[in-house]
């Protein structure tokens, strides 16, 4: 289990992250939300030891050894571009004081997994963006940490690797272990995240099980489709108007009010889509698009 | 650390320009240690002696004199050069560049000297050579030839070993601009990271020496093998490369005398060397780690290896005896960075007391750590992009 308690680390005010605290189980998934600089990458970087914090307390229990409980794959691309891919893999796994048979296996699995043997001999500044990352991910759980951070994987992949990524994500913490997620696609890590906290201006601004959350936020939305003119807008209980395409989005303060729209909308259907649903995790966090 | 070194060694000795180097390198020592064999096939007039026919009247007088590169023909008709002699002059034939018209005037003169005072009286001798000899007494306090031989391997090192701070410090840049390093210090602290930087200069140095040292010992048996190195030796001796004429590699060797007091002497220059140049290496790395970017270490190392060489050449004009025992030599022997050169220049051509080694010694070595201990603190708080505003530590989880 991972504990992090009251973890301080500020720059200036509002530049850090402040007084943070969650408790994560093996096997769940942690979804980290926020805008750019609300303060996700300096909590893992305190996290990974890589900064010192101000205060607060880290526990993590675990039976590895200390270089081995954490996995990390950063942000901003890091590899080193003349590598081979077996190279860069082998160079990450063995500053994890991996043995070479252990390095040979894991490296050929993850490979495998990962559908990218063929790169194996290939430079990295041959490899696609998606390819580097592929690779990327499998530097950061090769030694197959307790803890693995995610700083936006997604970044960058089409569809299906995406989907593939999100299968290994989800498959590794389902293999007892713990992975702290952060990503600006919303959608796409919606499904994965048991937990998630967002952060804002360095602050927690929401936290805690997603169906919990979902279910404290009397909030529902009506999606709408082929309806440019917005014309439910001035309804009961619309609090908010978002335009996704060709579809509008009423949030609405009660589900009450979700379902009269809904039902107004039905009445001249015409074949457009009408949903009514909870907020999402873009709707919580509150990012536009 | 182990395998943060041992990757970095690999990567800069395991490379496709590494691999032509020590193949072009190997080829080198080859051509090098058959040049007399190769030279003699392709150009013989570099090599061989050329043969000259004189007299044999004129030979029994000179023929001791007779400069390395020509060798005595008896049969005129073989002769490259011939010296004939009539009553009232000496002919010259043959092909002779300028040098070689010298030495056969210098020869001529000499001889002639000699066969018209064998045929006056020993009273004109005697006043003739009181006319044309001056009789000069020496009292010369000019210095001994300093021993170039140690200061040109010492600079050697010198330079061989800034290049190498060079890439290690453009290592630390690399790492920084492709984010690598922000995974490396997942695995190893600052702390070992700092120190691994420092040794991969040394280690990739002594490789690279023991490569290349490996291909020179291989050319250098098999032409032992071949004729104990006479054929060079011979070559080295008619370039007037070496005043004397060695038969071997093994009577060349032992005409060089190293007693234990060259060695002790060697010995030290290399430390006061090594604990220079590791401050260097120390100052390269700790200024790396503020650049972002490699147009950033260009602009940065530039002036810095400037600085290296006003060192150096500092070091060549203040090489007298008189600036090394009292002058700005002296004083910069015991100053750091400068003491790497200066004080093995003083040891390779003055006596240096026990006391002034000792503490010359000691000034480099406490400068040293003290400059590794503030590094250390600099490197951690600097390491990561972005990080002025914090202290970047490993920490326990």
């Amino acid at each position: 289990m991972l504990h992090v308690e009251s973890l301080t680390k500020l720059f200036a005010p509002q530049s850090g992250c402040q007084n943070v605290s969650f408790k994560c189980k093996k096997g769940e998934i942690h979804g980290i939300l926020g805008r750019n600089g609300s303060g996700k990458t300096t909590l893992f970087r305190c996290l990974l030891g890589l900064i010192p914090y101000d205060e607060g307390v880290v526990r993590l229990v675990s039976s590895l050894p200390e270089i081995r409980q954490f996995g990390y794959l950063p942000e901003e691309r890091s590899v080193i571009s003349d590598l081979r891919v077996y190279q860069m893999i082998e160079f990450f796994a063995s500053l994890k004081q991996m043995s070479q048979k252990e390095i040979r296996d894991e490296r050929d699995f993850w490979l495998h997994k990962l559908e990218c043997k063929h790169l194996m001999y290939k430079r990295l500044r041959e490899c696609s963006k998606g390819n580097q990352q592929k690779v990327q991910l499998i530097c950061s759980l090769i030694h197959r940490p307790d803890v693995l951070i995610l700083d936006e994987p997604l970044t960058g992949l089409d569809v299906s690797n995406v989907q593939l990524f999100k299968q290994i994500i989800s498959d590794y913490a389902h293999s007892d272990k713990i992975v702290l997620l952060s990503s600006h696609q919303y959608e796409e890590i919606e499904p994965l995240c048991d937990n998630l906290m967002v952060l804002n201006d360095s602050k927690v601004i929401l936290q805690g099980k997603l169906s919990d959350i979902k279910r404290s936020h009397p909030t529902k939305t009506v999606s709408i489709s082929e309806d440019a003119h917005m014309i439910y807008a001035l309804q009961k209980g619309v609090i908010d108007i978002r335009q996704e395409g060709n579809t509008t989005k009423y949030i609405c303060k009660a589900e009450s009010d979700a379902i009269n729209i809904a039902l107004l909308a039905l009445r001249c259907r015409d074949g457009r889509t009408i949903k009514v649903e909870s907020l999402t995790l873009k709707d919580l966090v509150g990012e536009q698009p | 650390m182990k395998a943060l070194i041992s990757f970095s060694l690999m990567r800069r000795l395991n490379n496709p320009v590494s691999w032509m180097l020590y193949g072009f390198s190997f080829l080198l020592f080859g051509v090098l240690m058959f040049s007399d064999v190769l030279l003699t096939s392709l150009a013989p007039s570099l090599v061989l002696p050329r043969s000259i026919h004189m007299n044999s009247e004129m030979f029994d007088r000179i023929g001791e004199y007779l400069p390395s590169n020509f060798v005595f023909q008896s049969d005129p008709l073989l002769a490259d050069i011939k010296i004939q002699v009539s009553m009232d002059e000496y002919k010259v034939v043959g092909h002779l560049n300028a040098v070689e018209q010298q030495w056969v005037d210098q020869m001529i003169h000499g001889y002639h000297r000699l066969s018209m005072v064998e045929k006056m009286p020993d009273s004109m001798v005697s006043i003739i050579d009181d006319v044309m000899m001056a009789n000069i007494v020496w009292d010369n306090e000019a210095d001994e030839p300093s021993d170039h031989a140690g200061f040109i391997v010492i600079t050697s090192i010198y330079f061989m070993l800034l290049s190498f701070s060079t890439a290690v410090a453009n290592e630390v840049v690399n790492e920084k601009t492709s984010n690598v390093i922000e995974i490396i210090l997942t695995s190893v602290s600052h702390k070992e990271h700092y120190y691994s930087k420092l040794l991969i200069g040394w280690f990739t140095m002594l490789s690279q020496m023991m490569i290349h040292s490996c291909g020179f010992i291989f050319w250098f048996m098999v032409r032992v093998v071949f004729d104990d190195g006479k054929g060079i030796m011979g070559m080295m001796y008619r370039w007037q490369w070496l005043s004397v004429r060695f038969l071997s590699f093994d009577e060349w060797i032992s005409s060089l005398n190293i007693g234990m007091s060259q060695i002790s002497i060697i010995m030290l220059c290399a430390v006061f060397l090594m604990l220079g140049i590791l401050l260097v290496q120390l100052l390269m790395v700790l200024i790396s780690v503020h650049i972002n970017s490699i147009e950033e270490a260009a602009a940065i190392q530039g002036p810095f290896y400037l600085g290296m060489l006003v060192i150096y050449y500092l070091a060549i004009f203040i090489n007298s005896s008189e600036q090394l025992n009292q002058g700005w030599g002296y004083y910069f022997s015991y100053t750091p960075v400068l003491s790497m050169l200066f004080m093995p220049s003083r040891l390779l051509s003055t006596t240096v007391t026990l006391s002034e080694l000792i503490l010359a010694l000691m000034i480099a070595s406490v400068t040293l750590m003290i400059c590794l201990k503030i590094g250390e603190d600099h490197y951690r708080k600097n390491l990561l992009k972005g990080s002025s505003k914090s202290t970047f530590v490993k920490k326990e989880i």
